[in-house]
């Protein structure tokens, strides 16, 4: 996609923005006029000038208690006057129509005096609606930080920052998309991260030509290596506490106003399975849970098409002790397992779809009558085993375990090419899928580094916070897949040396 | 882009077509369990016993029901043919756990049948075989048990009996036997008692004929000369009464002696034991009792292997595979000159016997 906008740009480069840019400043104005909260009133007290504003998004404090006050009060000629009178700061003047126009939508009250027609006079009095930082609803975690990014650009990097109090933390804002402008921002600690890295991200950023960009996942799809992949190629958390410790090991971050997910780059499959939960627990337990998550992956994905392709196919692998089990919950069932397994699979995504669509206390509800309603009642009524039901809904359970959300999605899907295969060519077909997978993975790249990395390339240095997590102390250097400037985070030495001793 | 297009359609074609391969689900297959073959009647050459499980529709596990089919065909591959005739599902022989051959059929030689077995890539390779001292139709159509099947309950018995007394048997270990050079097969002979089947003794093979066999009682020995294990009883009589010993762990040996011209073959056994009963026995347990037990045991067991290498050496079969081993120990192996010798070969067995305990009360 992104290379097809690329080509596309190419074609309408010279074509001009028609959206948010007018050719003079009354034409501007006029067009701002037919708004309703576009307010224009000229004073006639000591100081004349007119001023005008968007009433939605200034601050009307700022107007009464600071600048009308001022000019009331004083008597003001000119622009510069009336700038080094006012007691707000960043106050600018201009005659950039452009820069004019920005300010303006964003709230800025514009103050013009007759004696110069072009230029202005822009105070800042911004007022930005915004939630309060909340706790994490999607990557929740029981131990560790309990904040959360919300929809305002600002008091996410402040939450970065805050935690990052690094001179090198360099953050890059640009405008995306042609209606939208939305302020977008790559973040990154300079010196740690790769100079290539943070040049591509920026260059595909700024090569988006869009008109709209409402969340990030806008970008996530849009800057993607390959935007046709089931997988998603960056890595979006709501925890910015996860995108700290990202930035400390050489990636960059990509935040966008209006979205309370950031993007963090490059990243690699396995980092999809991983929470951040696993950092706040000691090694050996978070490995174990990091397995049982990436089990119950693979248990999700291939369940039912193992159950589809034996049924059908290899039923000398059934067990002699389940045989009776399974031919007796089977033999009622009018359907062949594949049609049995699709009915209980979509059943169980029209739940997901349900509950994840209504609110949260009539969800819960539909959970419940979809989860023992349904599925029993599927089971008395002959349309599908007993065995199935259990296995359908231990993969949808197991599904639930991955970290983000992103992944959950991808691994929804991704089982019914198995089980088509499946249900063609049995355990051939399913292995057939499994190559497609494997190939498509190692094939993909996340901002031109390796997606599928610590496996192929190998890279035995990035195994140790991959499946498994090694104590801090091995961590010394920074992965390798960032290539990043200054591979080591700390001393090995100074870490292995023995404190007998309390001095 | 085209031709990249153009390739997967016509892949997707390709497969898809190559897809629609007739598939029935497992309930709608009649899967084998269990085949049997005796001699024909007029039908036929051959006569073939299936047992076909049935699974009720009910959860609930009643009485475990079996349908069983008997048929006269000319070969291995006639039977399912005509099997298929009476069954109202398509056969599936993927799980066939034990195939039993009449003790007549086996005499006359089972070769033909081996080798339809060694191709078909369906069956598997643990199944287990058999030899039924009477009619193979009637020990498959006795229901044994309520709960269980006669494949079920055979197999079970089968296996059972390899992790004690019994050699360990397959289908696989009788293939690898049966063409290995120097190396004949056995198989274990069932018998059927009035309510119950048994595994009556050993049966040995030469080239697929049943040539001899080996009661009950000197399988352990037999077992003891042919692999290291840990498990299986054998009883001896003891002044008045009997022992019983328990053995904890047997290592078998072998070792080839003599020249190249005129080769020898020792058999060295290690066994461990216990002793936990003896019944008639008037003497208080000692270590001395021990010592004349241990003698009595390695009296016994020389007596019973050395009668059981005249047997091999008369009737020219190898089960223990000495020959397979001495062709691992010599350049140049002559098969030919081997049989040869083999009937005066000089073969030592010797044993060592060591009871480390009486159990736990003395």
């Amino acid at each position: 996609m992104w290379k097809w906008m690329r080509k596309n740009k190419k074609k309408q480069g010279d074509q001009k923005p028609s959206y948010n840019e007018s050719d003079t400043l009354p034409e501007f104005i006029e067009v701002l006029g037919k708004s309703e909260d576009f307010i224009q009133f000229e004073l006639d007290g000591t100081t004349r000038c007119t001023v005008s504003y968007l009433k939605t998004m200034s601050d009307s404090k700022i107007l009464n208690r600071s600048v009308l006050t001022t000019l009331n009060s004083h008597d003001l000629h000119s622009l510069k006057e009336i700038k080094e009178t006012i007691p707000v700061e960043n106050v600018l003047i201009t005659d950039d129509l452009k820069v004019i126009q920005t300010k303006v939508m964003f709230g800025y009250i514009m103050i013009q005096v007759k004696s110069s027609v072009d230029k202005v006079l822009l105070v800042p009095a911004v007022s930005l609606e915004s939630r309060d930082v909340g706790i994490p609803e999607v990557e929740f975690s029981v131990v560790g930080p309990k904040e959360a990014f919300v929809e305002t650009i600002n008091t996410n990097i402040n939450l970065i920052r805050k935690r990052l109090p690094l001179p090198q933390l360099t953050v890059k804002e640009l405008q995306v998309g042609k209606m939208t402008s939305t302020r977008t921002a790559v973040i990154y600690i300079d010196g740690v991260a790769d100079k290539d890295n943070v040049d591509t991200v920026t260059q595909r950023l700024q090569d988006i030509e869009y008109d709209q960009l409402v969340d990030s996942s806008f970008i996530t799809q849009m800057i993607a290596d390959n935007s046709n992949s089931p997988f998603p190629q960056l890595l979006d958390t709501e925890r910015p506490d996860r995108v700290v410790s990202n930035l400390a090991e050489g990636k960059i971050a990509i935040l966008v106003d209006g979205s309370p997910h950031a993007l963090t780059c490059p990243t690699t499959v396995v980092e999809f399975f991983g929470a951040s939960d696993d950092y706040y627990l000691t090694w050996h337990l978070a490995s174990v849970f990091r397995l049982i998550r990436l089990f119950a992956v693979i248990f999700s994905v291939l369940s039912t098409p193992l159950y589809v392709a034996v049924l059908t196919y290899h039923f000398e692998m059934i067990p002699p002790e389940l045989m009776a089990t399974i031919v007796s919950s089977r033999s009622d069932i009018p359907f062949p397992p594949i049609l049995e397994v699709i009915i209980l699979e979509l059943t169980i995504e029209l739940l997901r779809e349900a509950g994840a669509r209504l609110p949260t206390k009539i969800g819960q509800t539909i959970g419940i009558v979809g989860g023992i309603v349904i599925g029993t009642a599927a089971v008395d009524a002959g349309l599908t085993s007993n065995v199935l039901l259990i296995i359908v809904a231990l993969s949808a359970l197991a599904s639930f375990t991955t970290p983000v959300y992103q992944i959950g999605n991808t691994i929804r899907l991704i089982r019914f090419p198995f089980l088509m295969g499946a249900q063609l060519w049995g355990l051939v077909g399913v292995s057939m899928c499994m190559v497609f997978y494997i190939g498509h993975l190692i094939k993909l790249q996340s901002i031109g580094r390796p997606f599928f990395e610590p496996l192929y390339p190998l890279r035995f240095k990035d195994l140790k916070d991959a499946f498994i997590r090694l104590p801090f102390p091995k961590q010394v250097e920074r992965p390798v897949l960032m290539r990043s400037e200054d591979p080591i985070r700390m001393n090995k030495d100074r870490v292995k040396a023995k404190r007998d001793i309390d001095e | 882009m085209n031709i990249k297009w153009k390739f997967f359609v016509l892949l997707c074609i390709l497969l898809l077509s190559a897809g629609c391969v007739p598939s029935k689900s497992v309930e709608e297959n009649a899967i084998v369990q269990i085949s049997g073959y005796d001699r024909g009647g007029d039908g036929g050459r051959i006569k073939g016993t299936v047992s076909i499980p049935q699974y009720g529709k009910s959860e609930k596990k009643t009485a475990a029901s079996e349908l069983y089919l008997t048929v006269d065909a000319n070969s291995i591959k006639d039977v399912e043919k005509e099997i298929q005739k009476q069954s109202s599902k398509p056969i599936s022989i993927g799980k066939l756990a034990v195939t039993l051959y009449s003790m007549e059929l086996a005499e006359e030689g089972i070769s033909d049948v081996i080798d339809v077995l060694s191709r078909d890539a369906r069956l598997s390779r643990n199944m287990y075989l058999g030899v039924v001292d009477g009619q193979t139709q009637d020990l498959i159509e006795n229901g044994y048990t309520q709960d269980e099947t006669t494949s079920k309950h055979l197999q079970g018995l089968i296996e059972n009996n390899i992790h004690h007394n019994f050699p360990s048997t397959s289908l696989h270990e009788f293939l690898y036997a049966y063409y290995a050079i120097g190396m004949d097969p056995y198989l274990p002979i069932l018998a059927q008692k009035e309510s119950f089947v048994e595994i009556s003794g050993i049966g040995f093979f030469k080239k697929g004929k049943l040539v001899t066999t080996l009661s009950d009682a000197k399988v352990f020995t037999f077992k003891m000369m042919k692999e290291n294990f840990t498990r299986g009883m054998q009883d001896l009589p003891f002044q008045e009464g009997t022992i019983m010993l328990d053995n904890i762990g047997s290592t078998v040996d072998y070792k080839l002696t003599g020249t190249n011209e005129n080769p020898g073959l020792e058999i060295n056994v290690k066994l461990k034991s216990e002793v936990n009963e003896m019944v008639g026995v008037e003497e208080k347990p000692s270590p001395q009792l021990a010592e004349e037990m241990e003698d009595a045991f390695v009296d016994y067991f020389k007596t019973n292997a050395d009668e059981m290498i005249e047997l091999f050496k008369k009737e020219g079969i190898d089960p223990l595979g000495l020959g397979h081993f001495a062709k691992t120990r010599t350049r140049h192996f002559d098969e030919k000159r081997w049989e040869d010798l083999y009937p005066d070969m000089d073969i030592q067995f010797d044993v060592d016997v060591e009871i480390t305990e009486y159990g736990i009360f003395s």
